[in-house]
């Protein structure tokens, strides 16, 4: 007779059978050292957390996670979601979430570009491209990336002038050691903003369906456009389109949006080195293409624009996907590294409130419980847009 | 494309003929036009000022005033500062003990470079050279002065955690992947979860993680140090991710072999370590040398919790007042030993696998 060994249902109606059937004593011998393991390993566990609990009692912490509902008394530098010291720290949490899906998300961007670049540097035949993408890859893969943090912190803050001498870069945008200052629409100006985008698209929709379907009504589109500009320049000159322009004082620069230091560093420098992980995964990807493939190309006669087109990309991106999407899910774990040059992300946060609680093994279970299921979901939706799209 | 014969795809490329080639390459085409003009822009704009400051505005010696008023790269920082961005708050009159600890690394470095089929053996001795220069840093021989682990810091700290960490999680990760591999559910799903938690959670939590829980689990009489603590969180941490690059190896090993092994009597450890482990190590390497990279890059997270690597003590050295700003120096500088480090790495186990490679094509 022939039992599934492997789950625990079947384990325990072995050991039935074989307690009852004395033949088989091997099989009575695996049985019973799989439930001294099992037993083994729940008494270290019970230990581990019987000890740990007298442990903190003796400290007098408290354990549990009621301490998230209290007051957290600190602020934030930065958020994306309102936040205050009067607000709990379960919110404290959540804003540096926030922050962290803010770097991430911005970050994430500009790394795909950077590798996107880089991988064809890699591969051109152009000699100093190509050697000066390998060289920024071998640099920024082989040194630790809290130094280029360090580094590019030290560039955004250290070699940045004051606000007082603050460089303007264009009209009103200026970068300073406090960050970048740039005009940002007022409230008003935001709802111009918007009225003139949803113009502008309603006029474009209604050209493309005039060129489909000639002839139906040939003025709407132009109609449009005439209205969108006349309510445009009608709010400028009636004061409802303000932009907050910042202004330069002494100590600081007000007025207007605001990048920090901070963000720009941890933008910047999770760009910069996820960016070449991302052009080798690219690189590895081409390169693992059969060079058949573009034989066959060549050989039908295609341009070799339309080789790199039809035949090299649409391969590439399927063997380096999910390299890529593993790189920018360690993206938005190095991201936690904002906590070394004082960006309020996630562990930032809970750092804070960990100095002032002693909950660390709470907290550090939230940032686990996050991370891990942040990278899940992101894996699941993968698995699963991958298996609909037949790779 | 007329009269251009289609030659396949790797016998396009045609011999270097000075002028021609060197035309073609960078002004072959608009685009490539285009980009060399970038680039002779890029040389034109910011050459000089690099120049200048690397070399020329230099200061190799004189005080931080000197500096200043020269406007380029202070590297009489880095000289001032030398011993404490190598060593950091390490006593003076005791600067042999690591210099001492270097040396013996390095030799066996250059050791392991020659002696490449012996790479067992090469370990053992990196593991010998790493005991040696703990016994030697800490004072614990006849006739040293004991040094507190608190003054232990910079290159030594960073290489020695990196030999130590990788010493002990590579033996761990072949054990979870082996475990992780079993058809025993009771092993195999612990290992599995354990790999996947681990590699889904970014390394300074884990780091975090022992250094605050490590002391609440151990009796109160045991205490370990912050160095032994981070050292023990980094290990746990790069033995998920070696698991993880062994299993792959483990499961494109045809099942054969661990059948033709126990088909000849031989156990399941003994079968592992003589006939499965070998192949499937030698068939990860280039995983591994990320892997162990990776590790030397994360042992500078170390700073975090107040740690003196070498990244550390680099950054205190930054504290002087007399010497604040002259950051870019002394980061390109740490930056050069880290690339060093980690280059030597990729290159040692790139030609530990070409030797494989050649020695099984005779």
């Amino acid at each position: 007779m022939h039992f599934p060994q492997n789950d625990i249902v079947s384990i325990i109606t072995e050991t039935v059978m074989a307690v009852s059937n004395p033949v088989g004593p091997q099989r009575l011998r695996k049985v019973m050292a799989q439930c001294a393991m099992a037993a083994g390993l729940i008494a270290l566990l019970v230990l581990i957390a019987f000890t740990v609990q007298q442990r903190l009692e003796a400290q007098g912490i408290a354990s549990g996670f009621g301490f998230l509902w209290e007051r957290a008394g600190f602020d934030l530098s930065e958020s994306m979601i309102s936040f205050d010291g009067n607000d709990s720290y379960a919110r404290a949490l959540l804003a540096g979430f926030s922050n962290t899906l803010k770097v991430a998300v911005c970050s994430i961007v500009a790394a795909v570009v950077i590798g996107l670049v880089a991988a064809a540097a890699q591969l051109s035949e152009h000699a100093l491209a190509r050697r000066t993408a390998k060289l920024y890859v071998a640099v920024v893969r082989n040194t630790p990336l809290l130094l280029q943090l360090f580094f590019w912190f030290g560039v955004f803050t250290v070699s940045m002038p004051g606000p007082k001498a603050a460089l303007q870069l264009l009209p009103g945008v200026f970068a300073s050691n406090r960050g970048i200052d740039f005009p940002w629409p007022s409230p008003s100006g935001w709802l111009v903003v918007l009225t003139l985008v949803i113009g502008l698209a309603a006029s474009l929709i209604l050209w493309l369906k005039n060129r489909v379907v000639p002839g139906s009504a040939p003025w709407t589109p132009a109609a449009t456009l005439t209205a969108v500009l006349g309510f445009a320049i009608w709010s400028a000159f009636a004061g409802l389109f303000e932009l907050d322009i910042p202004v330069a004082g002494g100590f600081s620069i007000r007025g207007g949006g605001k990048i920090s230091p901070e963000f720009l560093t941890l933008f910047i420098g999770l760009s910069v080195y996820t960016g070449s992980y991302i052009a080798e995964a690219i690189r590895g990807a081409v390169l693992a293409i059969p060079s058949g493939q573009i034989d066959a190309g060549n050989a039908l006669g295609l341009r070799s624009s339309m080789v790199l087109l039809l035949i090299v990309i649409p391969q590439a991106v399927r063997i380096a996907l999910p390299a890529v999407v593993s790189e920018l899910l360690n993206l938005v774990k190095n991201s936690s590294l904002g906590v070394a040059v004082g960006y309020p992300e996630l562990v930032s946060a809970g750092n804070t409130a960990m100095n002032q609680t002693g909950q660390a093994i709470e907290l550090i279970t939230i940032y686990m419980a996050v991370y891990v299921t942040f990278n899940f979901i992101v894996t699941k939706l993968f698995a699963v847009w991958e298996r609909r799209y037949g790779w | 494309m007329a009269g251009e014969m289609t030659l396949p795809h790797s016998a396009r490329r045609e011999r270097p003929v000075f002028p021609g080639r060197l035309l073609r390459v960078y002004f072959g085409s608009l685009g490539r036009s285009l980009i060399t003009l970038v680039f002779l822009l890029l040389a034109v704009i910011f050459g000089p000022g690099a120049v200048k400051w690397l070399l020329l505005n230099a200061t190799f010696f004189g005080d931080a005033d000197a500096c200043r008023l020269n406007g380029g790269a202070c590297w009489a920082f880095i000289a001032t500062k030398f011993n404490l961005i190598l060593f950091g708050p390490y006593p003076a009159e005791s600067l042999w003990r690591p210099i001492l600890f270097l040396a013996l690394v390095g030799a066996v470095a250059v050791y392991g470079l020659f002696a490449r089929r012996s790479y067992v053996w090469v370990i053992v001795l990196w593991i010998i050279a790493d005991i040696v220069g703990f016994l030697l840093m800490s004072g614990d021989l006849p006739g040293l002065t004991l040094v507190d682990r608190a003054r232990w810091g910079g290159l030594p700290i960073t290489i020695g955690i990196s030999i130590a960490g990788l010493a002990s999680a590579f033996p761990l990760g072949v054990l979870l992947a082996l475990g992780g591999n079993s058809k025993n559910h009771l092993i195999s799903t612990p290992c599995r979860l354990y790999v996947d938690v681990v590699r889904g959670i970014p390394a300074i939590t884990v780091v975090f993680m022992t250094f605050a829980i490590i002391p609440l689990i151990l009796p109160k009489d045991i205490v370990f140090d912050k160095l032994f603590r981070a050292g023990v969180g980094l290990t746990l941490f790069t033995a998920a991710y070696f698991a993880e690059a062994l299993r792959g190896a483990l499961q494109a090993l045809p099942r054969g072999q661990a059948e033709a092994a126990a088909s000849l009597g031989i156990g399941y450890w003994k079968a592992n370590f003589l006939v499965v482990l070998p192949q499937v190590i030698s068939a990860s390497l280039q995983p591994i040398a990320n892997i162990s990279i990776a590790f030397v890059k994360n042992s500078s997270l170390l700073i975090i919790i107040g740690l003196f690597d070498l990244l550390g003590s680099a950054r205190s050295s930054l504290y002087d007042g007399n010497w604040q700003g002259f950051y870019k120096e002394l980061y390109l500088f740490v930056g050069l030993i880290y690339l060093a480090i980690c280059l030597f790495i990729q290159f040692y186990i790139a030609s530990i696998e070409r030797e494989r490679e050649t020695r099984i094509s005779r």
